[in-house]
């Protein structure tokens, strides 16, 4: 049966040792729909970070700040959090002490995180640079998922693009 | 047939609350992202799902 956190996550303190150890990661998922304009509730942190062995190394060592642990996990099953075991995987999903956070190597709707990467833009979010997905890779995440909730933020996302993009041409008009 | 076939273009309506797009759009990310956690808690308190008793639990 679906349970729930009991209560949202505290976003600062999770995106704070992820920046500040120099982390290449892109904000996805709902929080990033909520970043973007969406109105849909969001109980986690989701973020797509890059494979490479330097950026492994920097993910480790933020994870270990924020204090991760396997959410969902029997208690007594190990888990070292180092290197090898973030290569040996690809995708996460954590219980921390500042709520819940999805840690993805592999998304579905994109075909890489350098094209994820490349689509997303920086933004100050709790004053920290953050990187935030594009309303395109998100619409494109989204349908990938394709549950019914999934559906429907794909359809309030396509509304936001209808709107940014009408602001923008009567700013041009302008 | 003393009839026309007519395509038109209409706006996509979704049901989507476009005020409420725009009330977001208003925002900046700091801002959406409060007003997020803050609305995500209340829907926490109010949902008959079972809940987590704590982030480590």
């Amino acid at each position: 049966m679906e349970t729930l956190p009991p209560k949202a996550p505290d976003l600062r303190r999770l995106l704070g040792p992820l920046v500040n150890q120099g982390v290449s990661f892109v904000m996805i998922g709902g929080m990033a729909g909520i970043a973007r304009g969406s109105s849909y509730p969001s109980y986690d942190l989701d973020i797509a970070y890059a494979r490479d062995k330097a950026n492994v190394k920097r993910l480790v060592a933020a994870l270990k700040e924020i204090g991760v642990r396997l959410r969902g996990a029997p208690e007594d099953l190990p888990f070292q959090l180092d290197e090898r075991t973030i290569e040996n995987g690809a995708n996460f999903t954590f219980v921390t002490p500042f709520g819940d956070l999805d840690v993805l190597a592999d998304v579905a709707g994109v075909r890489r995180f350098e094209e994820l990467l490349a689509g997303s833009e920086e933004k100050e979010v709790f004053g920290l640079p953050v990187r935030v997905a594009s309303l395109d890779h998100l619409i494109s995440m989204k349908r990938a998922a394709n549950r019914p909730k999934d559906r429907n933020m794909v359809e309030e996302y396509i509304v936001l693009v209808d709107e940014i993009r009408r602001r923008e041409a009567e700013r041009d008009e302008d | 047939m003393g009839e026309d076939l007519v395509l038109t273009v209409e706006p996509r309506d979704a049901g989507i609350d476009r005020t409420l797009v725009a009330e977001r759009l208003q925002m900046d990310e700091g801002e959406r992202l409060d007003y997020g956690a803050a609305f995500a808690d209340q829907v926490i308190e109010m949902s008959p799902l079972p809940k987590r008793k704590g982030w480590e639990s």
